[in-house]
């Protein structure tokens, strides 16, 4: 094999020729329109993104790859990119090309928008799509939710930036917690050991659990098998990807997902903020799970009523408070969004929650 | 014809709703390939994952990039291979790369990509484990490689920084490549105690989530005011000007016969006044890199956000200070422990002391509120002798 090293470098062979005199010389950025931005470097070359929106967990077909990879070579300098969101972006050289690219994303279905007061990305991680762990199917609630959401990525306008995400199961790949509106499975279920865990690592077993739930149990014959003890299990499922002989025996029934609000990233003063969970059950009803659509619109709506221009969700709250929060958006508020820390700082389960 | 499954008929029925709607469709896209649809619609029905932990697979010579994909149900879909691609920084890739992984995709996969998955690489899935090795040696000797699994270092990924963002202190595509010059050998094999993630952004605004998603991440910012374009601020005019002036939460900023002034020592490094600033401000001469460490989702200690450790002056400072905290990491977690779970688990002060650095303002959110504390001899002394001598740190 000829052995490369690394991710493909120097990024310059990747990018369009016209971008690379000006790499460091930018000073300003305008919206043209919803989606379509142009970019001005110091000696007055201009280029235009086109941003457009992705399917929710980033699965296309090869004939839609090749398609897109068509129109970046007609109109984007032959080269496209992901942006930290991942919705593509392309970069052309002049704005014609940038409406006449929009135009043929919008007819391979691909909405052009996402800048400013707009969703900016919606996005899930695989659920039962790809992935062994998932609580909830990432995917389709993020698909009802965008095909419910979807005119505030291009059309009408928000407070401020939006970001949406749905995550399978506690572990957040789909990066909730981190976005404005956040959904994530949950399991509700203690995890039992079956046979198989005999062949499974028992001691990486029982370190990967978080709160120290699971025991290794001797047997008469002088082996020994893993032990959960159900009092302390927070259901989280991280022993299930440590050991393969762990299951949940009635997801059907137990599994659902939470809905957390007001993440955001920012290494300015007012720092980073987590999503904090205003729902912490929601059943699993696919295929349009009618009713977290209904609480997530409720949230979107409040927040666009009620919040000032150039508010996130997460200063809308700071400024107005919980209480008001659920007041102005009617939710009820829930004894179960209340922390339960230990001493050591680490969540433990509620009192009374019958384990 | 054989009869087809109560669950994979109803799963069907359910999957031909979610495929409707206007927003691009995840079905609509799999219809179009060999993907396990069947499975998937299974699973929907049946209201649990069908796929399930455990499988390995080892190929020769591809020490990360190879991840299984196991099936609980055979009978409705077969366990595969899914291959992680590394892709050019920024996430850039021309159209003839893309094209070759639609070649790869539809020769050894399902004719699906994924574009792009959580943690920013091409995945190419689908691939039955008997093909794995071809296809491994075929896609190298195209020029590609494939990585980010394991305990080693994970894909890193940058904000698009200085190739398309006014607000960049520095190259972070340039930043990302050159991490890979000296650390690929931490990132091809899996040597940590866990998963080690790097993110890079150009300034605070922080858009590649280097304080979030991160055990590791680096911040361009600087010390002192940021630059003000004299003519472009005038032009502005009064009501804009203002605007700006209220925006700085310190109030750094004042109006001055030139238009505005910036005092330094002031400034925070927000990025308020450059936001409404329309090209008028930029970020200040003196650049400063952010070293921020613990951030993650997953773990034991559940989601931590990112600590600011240190602030340097050089990325190079920075690069060599990324080499010594992976140093004291594999060092001193336990196995699976994450970073996060590691400083949780020994404070920052004491990551600070593995560290060999001292605590600083920066260090700290907030004070200690709690009043007891072992105030040894040596404190009672040196306290108040520093207060007095006036020493900062
Ligand atoms: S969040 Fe959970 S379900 Fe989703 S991909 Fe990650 S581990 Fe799988
Ligand atoms: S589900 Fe989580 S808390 Fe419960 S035993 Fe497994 S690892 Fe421990
Ligand atoms: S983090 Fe800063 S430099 Fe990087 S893309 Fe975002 S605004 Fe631009
Ligand atoms: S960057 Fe922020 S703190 Fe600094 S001068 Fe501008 S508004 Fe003020």
């Amino acid at each position: 094999m000829t052995a490369i090293e690394g991710p493909p470098r120097p990024y310059s062979n990747f990018i369009p020729d016209y971008l690379k005199g000006s790499i460091g010389k930018w000073i300003n950025h305008t919206v043209v329109r919803s989606g379509i931005i142009e970019h001005v470097d110091s000696e007055g070359r201009k280029v235009y993104s086109v941003k457009a929106g992705s399917t929710p967990n980033g699965r296309y077909s090869t004939e839609t790859m090749r398609k897109i990879s068509e129109l970046a070579r007609k109109y984007a300098g032959g080269s496209m990119r992901f942006t930290q969101a991942l919705n593509m972006e392309f970069i052309t050289k002049d704005l014609e090309d940038a409406q006449t690219l929009t135009n043929e994303l919008n007819a391979l279905g691909f909405p052009v928008g996402g800048w400013e007061g707009h969703i900016w990305n919606m996005t899930s991680c695989a659920g039962y799509f790809h992935c062994a762990l998932a609580a909830t199917d990432a995917p389709s609630i993020l698909q009802s939710l965008a095909n419910d959401l979807h005119d505030y990525f291009d059309k009408e306008e928000l407070p401020s930036k939006l970001a949406i995400s749905v995550s399978g199961c506690p572990s957040s790949c789909g990066g909730s917690f981190l976005t404005d509106i956040s959904i994530s499975g949950i399991h509700t279920e203690v995890p039992v050991v079956t046979d198989a865990a005999k062949t499974c690592d028992m001691q990486g077993t029982a370190f990967s659990c978080p709160v120290g739930a699971i025991q290794l149990k001797p047997l008469p014959d002088g082996s020994r098998t893993l032990e959960i003890r159900a009092n302390l299990c927070i259901g989280c499922g991280l022993c299930l990807s440590a050991c393969a002989g762990i299951i949940f025996q009635t997801p059907e029934k137990t599994d659902g997902h939470a809905i957390a609000i007001g993440g955001k990233a920012s290494a300015s003063r007012y720092g980073t903020t987590l999503g904090r969970i205003v729902v912490p059950f929601m059943p699993n009803e696919p295929p349009h799970y009618e009713k977290t659509v209904a609480v997530v619109r409720k949230i979107v709506e409040t927040w666009k009523a009620d919040a000032k221009k150039g508010e996130r969700i997460s200063d809308w709250i700071d400024r107005i408070g919980w209480e008001k929060f659920f007041m102005k958006t009617g939710l009820p508020f829930f004894q179960q969004s209340m922390e339960y820390l230990d001493l050591r700082g680490i969540m433990t389960i509620r009192e009374g929650s019958g384990r | 014809m054989t009869e087809v499954l109560e669950e994979v008929r109803k799963g069907r029925e359910i999957v031909s709703e979610i495929e409707k709607g206007p927003w691009p469709n995840f079905i609509r896209e799999a219809k179009k390939t060999r993907y396990l649809v069947d499975l998937y619609g299974a699973s929907l029905y049946l209201k649990r994952d069908l796929f399930t932990t455990g499988g390995y697979v080892s190929v020769p010579g591809v020490p990360t990039g190879i991840l299984m994909r196991v099936t609980s149900r055979p009978d409705i879909g077969e366990s595969a291979n899914v291959v992680r691609v590394l892709i050019p920084s920024g996430n850039f890739m021309t159209s003839d790369m893309m094209d070759g992984f639609c070649d790869f995709a539809d020769k050894y996969g399902v004719g699906m990509l994924h574009a792009l998955s959580t943690g920013h690489n091409i995945e190419i899935p689908g691939i039955p484990k008997e093909r794995v090795r071809d296809f491994a040696v075929e896609f190298r000797d195209a020029g590609f490689e494939m990585g980010s699994t394991g305990d080693a270092f994970r894909n890193v990924t940058n904000c698009v920084g200085a190739a398309l963002c006014e607000y960049a202190n520095l190259d972070t595509m340039q930043a990302r490549d050159s991490f890979y010059d000296r650390f690929n050998d931490y990132a091809k094999y899996p040597t940590f105690p866990h998963k080690v993630k790097l993110k890079i952004s150009g300034c605070p605004l922080d858009c590649a989530r280097s304080t979030q998603k991160a055990d590791l991440g680096i911040v361009g910012s600087w010390e002192g005011a940021p630059i003000v374009n004299e003519q472009m601020i005038k032009k502005l005019g009064s009501k804009k000007i203002d605007d700006i002036i209220q925006s700085c939460p310190t109030l750094a900023i004042s109006a001055s016969e030139e238009g505005i002034k910036i005092k330094g020592e002031d400034c925070i490094q927000c990025m308020g006044c450059l936001r409404k600033g329309e090209g008028a401000i930029s970020p200040g001469k003196e650049k400063r890199f952010l070293i921020y460490v613990g951030g993650k989702l997953r773990g034991k200690k559940g989601p931590l956000t990112g600590k600011l450790l240190t602030r340097v002056n050089t990325m190079d400072e920075a690069m060599n200070l990324i080499g010594k905290i992976v140093e004291v990491f594999s060092d001193h977690a336990a196995r699976k422990e994450r970073m996060g779970d590691l400083i949780f688990r020994i404070g920052m002060k004491g990551f600070l002391d593995l560290m060999g650095m001292k605590a600083g303002a920066m260090n700290v959110k907030d004070l200690r509120t709690n009043i007891f504390y072992a105030v040894n001899e040596e404190d009672r002394k040196q306290i108040p002798e520093r207060i007095v001598r006036g020493e900062p740190q």
